[in-house]
């Protein structure tokens, strides 16, 4: 939980960028950088929920 | 995939992705992520992030219609249309009834500290003695002591400490009130899920200290189950917010056993 605004989490797989960086830092380094979130809104009329 | 659904007094990254200070393990979304599965949550209006002072007093149907405005979303961006929830206290009455409206949406759900009919359970007696407070007032005025408090409701020996204020601290800098409807549904118009008319496989969640319910009510509800790929897990040693507790860690695991159970053998 960052003030980001992470609300949907999940771990990548092992490819591109991400995956070379975590590798390189190290394993425990690794696990924690593979977690990613991303947050989303949707809309119920006028009001805004926060996925 | 995994969609957590929250319960009635705080958000949902408040109880599924809350950071301790000096406990680096309490995030259920960072558990299951790290177990492989992409893991969603909602703030329901008047909760968290969403938009909050609405007027609304967010009652149960209310949270469904918010799960329901929510999972076009997950599909366009899962791809999947038929997902695992679990849902906690009222928020697993919000999953009952979304699970019985659309079947097409849930592969299988967890049922956390349901209320069925409340009849009996010390903690929804209370609340119906307030029941015309909570349908005057469509927000119950919440501080930092009030989230503390709920820890203190079952059995506070099943909670560390630091759990109650990091939750207090994050929840109290979001807003000074919880909406009043999901209360007033649970201490008067229980029951509203019906157990014939869900029908995906369930696994249903009670804690060994847990006054939102009576344990005989949960045992009818699930007996009544027509799915019979279900499961009744009752936790020791665990109270209302076991997501939260010292025990989360055995919550956890029921959780990954029961998204991950085999598909039954079919006879020839």
């Amino acid at each position: 939980m960052t003030d980001s605004g992470i609300a949907r989490r999940a771990l990548l797989t092992a490819t591109g960028a991400a995956a070379v960086a975590a590798a390189a830092s190290g394993p425990a380094t690794a696990q924690q950088a593979q977690v990613v979130g991303r947050e989303y809104w949707a809309q119920k009329g006028e009001v805004k929920l926060h996925l | 995939m995994i969609f957590f659904v929250h319960g009635s007094s705080f958000s949902g990254r408040g109880g599924y992705d809350l950071q301790v200070p000096g406990h680096p393990d309490y995030s259920a979304m960072d558990h299951f992520s790290q177990l492989g599965y992409d893991v969603w949550t909602m703030d329901h209006e008047n909760y968290g992030r969403s938009s909050r002072n609405t007027g609304s007093n967010s009652n149960i149907m209310s949270g469904v219609a918010d799960l329901e405005a929510a999972m076009p979303i997950v599909e366009r961006e899962t791809g999947r249309r038929k997902i695992f929830m679990r849902g906690q206290s009222s928020g697993a009455i919000r999953l009952g009834v979304f699970a019985m409206r659309n079947p097409d949406r849930v592969e299988r759900i967890i049922l956390d500290a349901l209320t069925w009919t409340g009849e009996g359970a010390p903690e929804i007696m209370r609340r119906r003695a307030q029941a015309e407070t909570y349908r005057t007032q469509n927000y119950r005025p919440m501080n930092r002591q009030s989230f503390i408090n709920i820890f203190s409701r079952d059995d506070p020996s099943t909670f560390e400490q630091a759990v109650a204020i990091a939750l207090a601290d994050y929840e109290a800098a979001l807003g000074d009130n919880a909406p009043s409807g999901t209360y007033l549904d649970m201490a008067v118009n229980m029951p509203m899920v019906d157990p014939t008319k869900i029908a995906s496989p369930v696994m249903m969640v009670r804690a060994e200290h847990d006054g939102n319910s009576t344990e005989a009510e949960l045992i009818e509800f699930f007996s009544k189950l027509p799915n019979k790929e279900k499961q009744f897990v009752m936790l020791k040693g665990s109270a209302h917010l076991a997501m939260l507790g010292k025990g989360r860690r055995r919550a956890w695991h029921v959780t990954q056993a029961f998204f991950t159970l085999p598909a039954p053998v079919a006879h020839a």
